[in-house]
């Protein structure tokens, strides 16, 4: 399918139930929405499960879709909604809590301080609150305005603001004993 | 500037710092707090901690993302529209039934009524040659005459 066909019109055409459409818009998207769940989940098997559940759910809920916001935010926000409630459900993040083991024999020292530094990222994200986490995700990553966090979050431009403040304001306190320790 | 001036200051300061690294500010917002950036040393520090924490978190990598997504979510998606499309089958075999059904239990009662109506109509006159039943007008005709002349 011809790449510069604008989402409307993908969106347009799957919601007459053209699957090659709806197919066109899941491989534009997939690799973002992806990335997008796996920094809010936390680990790789709720990322592919959540994903997968939102793009299925996109697909049966097109009909309601008005193309108010973009099909990216839409999709987005199913995606939150799903990663949030997973999360709220209070399933353990299994990457984010596991320890970083003893430096492999020849592994270069730069190599091992890299894989900490990122552990340490990890896990202080994976300690702040779903909303406040999901929020940083979109503006962080995604470079989401704050107009189109709110849409993909449901609330507005004053809690978006507000929302990112406590997230940046936990993260420095959370990413602290790293930095004590020369980590990040 | 006073302490109270200067602390008021420091906490609107610190409330915009957040949108000013998301390139939310409004320039007015923004030349303020450059303002107050430039003779206060803590919110200066406070805004470069801001700024390295965001730098730690997008030297993140991105996660690769798994193969399979795309086969997995369009197998899903054909197969709910295939379960879809047998439920409305099933929903116009069910339909169809049921229409098929009322016109017959519609036209059985329309001519159980015609029937009583004439018989009703006979016993009234007593000839009945003049009361058929041939069509469902007639039908019709007679209950209303049986109405009509039963009220009468």
């Amino acid at each position: 399918m011809n790449e510069d066909v604008p989402d409307q019109e993908l969106v347009a055409r799957a919601r007459a139930g053209e699957l090659d459409a709806f197919e066109e818009l899941v491989r534009r998207h997939q690799h973002g929405l992806y990335c997008f769940v796996y920094r809010t989940c936390g680990d790789a098997a709720s990322a592919e499960e959540v994903a997968q559940a939102a793009l299925v759910k996109a697909w049966s809920a097109l009909a309601g879709f008005r193309g108010a916001a973009s099909f990216k935010t839409w999709l987005y926000r199913i995606g939150a909604n799903l990663a949030i409630n997973r999360r709220t459900r209070g399933r353990p993040t299994v990457e984010l809590d596991e320890q970083l083991p003893a430096p492999e024999a020849g592994e270069p020292e730069t190599e091992y301080r890299r894989k900490q530094r990122e552990q340490a990222v990890r896990q202080a994200l994976g300690r702040l609150p779903a909303d406040q986490r999901t929020a940083l995700v979109l503006a962080t990553y995604e470079e989401m305005s704050y107009g189109e966090i709110g849409e993909t979050m449901g609330k507005t431009l004053r809690a978006v603001d507000s929302l990112l403040v406590r997230a940046r304001q936990n993260l420095r306190r959370l990413l602290q004993p790293a930095r004590d320790t020369g980590i990040v | 500037m006073s302490k109270q001036v200067m602390s008021t200051s420091c906490t609107q300061a610190r409330q915009m710092l957040s949108r000013r690294l998301d390139g939310e500010l409004a320039n007015e917002d923004r030349r303020l707090l450059d303002n107050h950036l430039s003779g206060c040393g803590a919110c200066w520090d406070e805004l470069a901690a801001l700024e390295r924490d965001r730098a730690v978190m997008a030297a993140l990598p991105a996660p690769g993302q798994p193969p399979w997504l795309l086969t997995r979510v369009m197998a899903e998606v054909r197969r709910s529209g295939r379960r879809s499309r047998r439920w409305f089958g099933l929903g116009r075999a069910v339909g169809a039934v049921a229409a098929a059904l009322l016109v017959v239990v519609g036209a059985g009662a329309g001519v159980f009524i015609g029937t009583s109506m004439a018989r009703a109509g006979q016993g009234a006159n007593g000839n009945g040659d003049e009361l058929t039943v041939s069509s469902a007008e007639s039908v019709a005709f007679d209950v209303y005459e049986a109405v009509i002349g039963g009220e009468q």
